[in-house]
């Protein structure tokens, strides 16, 4: 495991069935997903990432000082999130560790949930959720799951580098993008996302109090939308955005 | 080489904006939070964006002038914050802010939408470019 990114299980799991990330990124969408999950799941915090490269952030709740990068949940699915934004520096030693991890884990299935910026958003009702996966098995689960596959484009972000790192480890990585704000943070992104998480994984997420409680979340997400928004700008966020080349 | 006028005046503005970036999005004495906002700059016009979730269309109170674009809009409730940091408790009822345009525009032609809590305005720049014959 990389030494630069240290994965610290408070409680310490033998193997890992499935693994959901949803970090900072478009639209907060990831990060609003996989934290409503672990909300409605009641999953356990069962440990944390702590690295040098990470920015010197703790994060206090209930009086109890915290990492912001932290896992919860079980053996059945763990999840992986983070109240801070992942620098650019600490992206790939982050996605390095992880799929170390997941391998040493055995997981089956490594989820990471995100968003893709649309132009028109605003017209959108409710989004669509696209996917990319990293070999065979994991484009079986996403067309039993009915999500689309996404042909042509960029990634750009801890995501990418996931799936970069999946591929070379042999993992399946799928990765589902909803259709989200770019800048702007979007839980009906999310909800669309938690929908898919749902028919891939057979959860029963309910997305209503999410989508009930949007307005505020979008209130009281902005300055961590706002720092997220500032970390694309080492990272060339708006190659997503680009039309690609036409040779493939 | 000497800088124009206008290249002196964007630098100061984006330094302006590189500044506020960093500060809080709220004032407790106030009451008013900062939404988040985007400014996109295309050949004729400038477009900007607002997130305004808990806010009514009917409510949003935009005036505009050369360079600035002015904005306040109060919440359908208040939103409050318990617990958090020094505060025992801080609430907010409204939306402010002040968006330093990088261009002048042409405040008569300005159109506004709001939809599903974004506000995007578009404003069609005063000096547009001269067309050059391409021989």
């Amino acid at each position: 495991m990389s030494e630069v990114m240290r994965i610290i299980e408070t409680k310490p799991l033998d193997s890992v069935k499935t693994c959901l990330v949803g970090m900072p990124d478009t639209g907060l969408t990831g990060m609003i997903a996989v934290s409503q999950i672990v909300e409605s799941m009641k999953l356990p915090e069962i440990g944390h990432i702590e690295s040098d490269l990470l920015p010197p952030v703790m994060v206090i709740h209930d009086g109890v000082p915290k990492v912001p990068i932290r896992l919860f949940g079980d053996s059945n699915l763990t999840v992986l999130t983070s109240e801070t934004p992942i620098g650019t520096r600490a992206i790939e030693p982050l996605s390095r560790s992880l799929t170390a991890w997941a391998v040493e884990k055995k997981v089956e299935i490594l989820v990471s949930v995100s968003g893709i910026a649309v132009q028109n958003r605003m017209e959108i009702k409710i989004p669509q959720v696209f996917g990319v996966a990293t070999n065979e098995k994991g484009k079986k689960l996403l067309k039993e799951a009915e999500i689309q596959v996404l042909e042509e484009g960029f990634m750009v972000g801890p995501h990418a580098m996931i799936v970069k790192e999946s591929l070379s480890k042999g993992l399946t990585n799928l990765v589902l993008l909803a259709q989200s704000h770019s800048g702007y943070p979007d839980p009906g992104a999310a909800a669309s996302a938690i929908n898919a998480v749902n028919k891939l994984l057979n959860l029963e997420v309910d997305v209503k109090k999410l989508l009930e409680d949007a307005e505020d979340i979008r209130v009281k997400t902005r300055e961590l939308m706002q720092r997220t928004n500032k970390s694309f700008e080492g990272m060339a966020k708006t190659q997503e955005q680009e039309l690609p080349a036409m040779y493939g | 080489m000497f800088k124009s006028f206008d290249d002196i005046e964007r630098e100061i503005d984006e330094t302006f904006e590189e500044l506020m970036s960093s500060r809080p999005m709220w004032d407790s004495s106030t009451g008013r939070l900062e939404p988040l906002t985007q400014v996109k700059e295309s050949l004729d016009k400038i477009v900007v964006t607002m997130d305004l979730p808990l806010v009514r269309k009917e409510d949003i109170h935009l005036t505009i002038e050369e360079k600035n674009l002015n904005l306040e809009a109060p919440l359908v409730r208040c939103v409050r914050y318990e617990r958090w940091g020094t505060h025992s408790d801080c609430e907010f009822s409204s939306f402010y802010k002040i968006v330093n345009l990088p261009t002048r525009v042409n405040p008569d032609e300005a159109k506004a939408k709001f939809l599903n809590g974004v506000l995007s305005v578009e404003l069609p720049k005063t000096v547009k470019g001269k067309k050059i014959n391409v021989e």
